[in-house]
């Protein structure tokens, strides 16, 4: 089996595990007998990195191609960092012990604005160059996917290619394209990226894109640099779940990781529209996949894993429209086997009795509902469509199964948010906590209700992407006054996020190319894993900026006008603008939009495919 | 492809599939000798354990549950490799609820394990985890500017009286005399590679040390290497003994 680092390089960090290799069901190749090497980068820890279920799909995906060998790398923990730099030893990736420099593909996931810091350190560590148009004709080609992607702009300059949507059929069409140049003897980097622009759905090669600024500093302009590529790049999808491909193994982590479970994706998109939500806008159409199928499925990763977990991964598990079926199916062998079943992101108003007597049957954790506003007006707004009365019927539910805890999501700085909603949290809050003594056979134990409240980002292709963030004052000051409301009350756990990370999230959120300037700025100060609390230096990002000549605000806490170029606009993600406009116009007047499944609102992702149509109620247009 | 999951190595494994062996009416406890090599030194004896219950799903073992309120399975191991030490002789006891020959376990957990973790053999264990007494192990150093006269060096380095070492407890560090922990004692260099061999007392609820104190040692004293980082070594747990010095069962 190959190695990775040195031993004496090993024994002086911390988890050396993380960057040893050798798990089972790793994939190992003859590298001489590929004709493509693919290096799969994750910009975070191993623990993080190996339980993000794109990567295990992708990673099986591409080494399903035979002259393709795709191999793992995640970021490195800082005391590894510093190690590998004072011995100038590069990145290598863990199946093969090779530097990144020797592959012909380096491909980054984006799954979150904080982990850019780590792209740039990784190809620093990787002795690559930062910027795209530095390198040359033999460095690997640096191309990202994921969902960050919708807005790639902010690291455009550092990558030669992004894939726009998912991946599964896309990744390997575009290796293919390498290996075809490269065996016809057509290949060049240019020749290579123009083809795949041109050819492949889904492709964006920012350097074939020219930007212009107007004076105020919007943007003017996206112009294309050659005739004949797509002015605008359509998002890729997957039409059928039920025959696309699904990795039947995974590698297993000999340590402990954050999701060290089966992952098991149900449906793709969510009906359900909420104005704040990013995911539920840019996955549509949903396309669910059979019980059958899934069943299928988790026996056979049970089989290859051993794991004693299955979790349900989708947006709003409760929200698939074969649910009971699929537990039928699932438990009829999960409770023989000693596996137990987990659904982690229910809604309050499609939880049942029916489904949690189904997976009472097994352990599970702590129910957690996101009710996001606290008052019915504002949760209006944001049309998440749960109530009052939703809520406390799912927590009785629970309460009723002898569990004591229930966790609430919320969301601080919502558009058109005011005082009364904040107090809207503690009320809603205390409510539940009261309902727990009302529930007929509730446990003896008091009732813990915990408040998490993030800050509100506002996330390209929502119809609160025009939306100005709250400041930093503004958003601190409400979360006091919850914090004072809350505290006198025992039975309630407060939390909530650092609003100066939501910040830099924005900025890099809605950024453009020009944001890109501050994370080099970054990286020259060492930034890395930003996503962390302990590492993430607001002063420093400042002064990033600063250096930059970037002003957060201008991102952040502008409205964008509604006929302003977007930086996004160069990406089709399926929900058209005017979809999303409404939708931010019947935000302000407190107007909700039916969810897909009883009415079609044309939001404009059923188009995607022509005659092919997942969308239940979907009109014609 | 190479892949390491059983499907490709064709091997009967996978917690699907049914034994033949008739139910136990209680459980039976075998003992399991396995080796722990290459990236798996790295991970500790908290992940091992952890790995360890995938593994006997994986490979289908029919474990004993126990039969409280909350079953689990037993899995016991006997003396816990430090972070960064390599093992061929890594022992470990698990019950079994029905009766199946020891050489069709050993097959379906070799058919879904890598090499880095093969188990040897597995029998009826013929004495308690608690009699064991000492372990051997083997060092290798590479590289370097290991000399000729490494190997003499090294031995009057840790033969040493009145060399100490620091060890690190929960009740706070304790300095402990190096040499009395040192049995069998055998050094060599050759080709710029010095070989060591020792037995240390393991086990019980005697004061044991680690034999990372022995290569901290060296590494402390000699100038063999700039830097910890280029330390290039590995050590290799050989046999487990009883106090009669026989490999222990």
């Amino acid at each position: 089996m190959p190695k990775t680092y040195d031993s004496g390089l090993l024994r002086t960090v911390s988890k050396p595990g993380r960057y040893a290799g050798g798990e089972m069901g790793q994939i190992l190749k003859n590298k001489n007998s590929v004709k493509a090497r693919f290096a799969f980068c994750f910009p975070d820890s191993y623990e993080i990195g190996m339980s993000n279920l794109g990567v295990r799909i992708l990673y099986g995906a591409l080494n399903r191609e035979k002259d393709i060998w795709c191999e793992r790398v995640y970021a490195p923990w800082t005391d590894m960092q510093d190690a590998m730099k004072e011995r100038n030893i590069p990145l290598c990736a863990l199946e093969s012990g090779d530097p990144l420099d020797r592959f012909d593909f380096v491909g980054f996931t984006l799954q979150y604005e904080m982990c850019y810091t780590n792209v740039l350190s990784m190809l620093d560590l990787a002795h690559i160059p930062i910027r795209a148009s530095d390198r040359g004709e033999d460095c690997p080609l640096v191309i990202g996917g994921g969902p960050c992607t919708y807005n790639p702009e902010p690291v455009a300059d550092f990558f030669d290619l992004f894939n726009i949507g998912e991946g599964e059929e896309m990744l390997p069409e575009i290796v293919r394209l390498y290996i075809r140049m490269k065996e016809d003897g057509t290949y060049t980097r240019k020749a290579f990226l123009h083809e795949a622009a041109r050819t492949i759905e889904g492709v964006y090669v920012p350097s074939l894109f020219e930007v212009t600024y107007r004076e105020d500093g919007r943007i003017r302009a996206y112009t294309p640099l050659v005739p004949d590529i797509p002015t605008q790049v359509r998002k890729r999808i997957v039409k059928d779940l039920d025959t696309m491909y699904f990795p039947d193994r995974v590698v297993l982590p000999y340590i402990e990781t954050v999701q060290d479970r089966i992952m098991l994706e149900v449906y793709r998109g969510c009906p359900r529209g909420c104005r704040f939500c990013q995911a539920g806008m840019v996955y549509r159409p949903i396309r669910e996949k059979s019980p059958e199928t899934l069943d299928r499925q988790a026996r056979c990763l049970y089989e290859n894993t051993g794991y004693e977990e299955i979790s349900l991964t989708s947006l709003s598990i409760s929200d698939y429209t074969r649910l009971p079926e699929l537990t039928e199916k699932l438990l009829s062998w999960t409770d023989e086997y000693k596996v137990n079943l987990s659904l982690p992101s229910l809604r309050a108003d499609s939880f049942s009795k029916e489904l949690m007597d189904r997976i009472s049957s097994v352990r599970t954790t702590s129910l957690t509902f996101a009710p996001e506003a606290g008052t019915q007006r504002l949760r209006d707004v944001i049309n998440k469509n749960v109530t009052v009365d939703d809520i406390l019927k799912a927590s009785g539910i629970a309460f009723e199964a002898g569990k004591n805890t229930v966790k609430l999501y919320f969301m601080n700085g919502l558009p058109t948010e005011t005082d009364e909603d904040i107090a809207g949290i503690a009320e809603l809050a205390k409510t539940v906590a009261d309902h727990y003594y009302r529930t007929p056979g509730h446990a003896k134990r008091p009732p813990t209700v915990t408040v998490s409240v993030a800050c509100f980002v506002p996330k390209p292709f929502t119809p609160f992407q025009w939306e100005p963030q709250d400041t930093i004052e503004n958003l601190s000051r409400k979360q006091q006054l919850l914090l004072e409301i809350i505290k006198p009350d025992k039975r309630i756990r407060y939390q909530y996020h650092d609003a100066r990370v939501s910040r830099i999230e924005a900025v890099l959120a809605r950024g453009d190319r020009r944001v890109g300037r501050a994370l080099e700025e970054g990286l020259k100060a060492g930034f890395r894993f930003d996503a962390w609390d302990e590492f993430f230096d607001y002063d420093k990002w400042l002064e990033a900026f600063d250096k930059a000549g970037i002003d957060p605000a201008f991102y952040a806490n502008r409205t964008y006008d509604e006929d302003e170029v977007l930086a996004w606009d160069v990406i089709a993600p399926g929900v058209r603008k005017e979809f999303l406009l409404r939708e931010k116009h019947l935000a302000y007047v407190g107007k909700t939009t039916r969810n897909c499944m009883e009415h079609c609102s044309g939001c404009g992702a059923g188009d995607w495919e022509g005659e092919l149509t997942w969308c239940p109620k979907r009109k014609k247009t | 492809m190479v892949s390491q999951t059983q499907k490709d190595l064709g091997a009967p494994a996978g917690p699907f599939l049914r034994f033949s062996g008739e139910p136990l009416e209680d459980f039976r406890t075998v003992r399991v000798r396995f080796r722990k090599t290459g990236s798996l030194s790295y991970i500790s004896h908290l992940d091992l354990q952890r790995v360890m219950m995938r593994i006997l799903v994986l490979g289908g073992i029919p474990m004993w549950y126990t039969q409280g309120f909350n079953p689990h399975a037993k899995v016991v191991f006997a003396l816990p490799l430090p972070v960064g030490v390599e093992s061929e002789c890594e022992l470990m006891d698990l019950r079994i609820c029905r009766d199946v020959p020891c050489e069709e376990l050993r097959d379906r957990l070799n058919a879904v394990l890598t090499d880095e973790m093969k188990v040897k053999e597995i029998y009826i264990p013929e004495r308690k985890f608690q009699e064991i007494d000492s372990a051997d192990y083997a060092f290798t150093f590479r590289g370097g500017r290991i000399s000729e006269t490494g190997a003499k060096e090294a031995e009057t380095v840790l033969l040493d009286p009145g060399r100490k070492v620091l060890k690190k407890g929960k009740n706070g560090d304790k300095e402990i005399s190096l040499a009395p922990h040192l049995r069998r004692l055998n050094v060599e260099s050759t080709d710029g590679e010095l070989r060591l061999y020792v037995n240390m007392p393991a086990g019980g609820d005697r004061e044991t040390l680690s034999p990372l104190h022995v290569a901290q040692t060296l590494l402390d004293t000699l100038d063999w290497y700039d830097s910890a980082i280029e330390a290039d070594y590995t050590v290799t747990r050989l046999h487990i003994r009883d106090d009669r010095m026989r490999e222990f069962r």
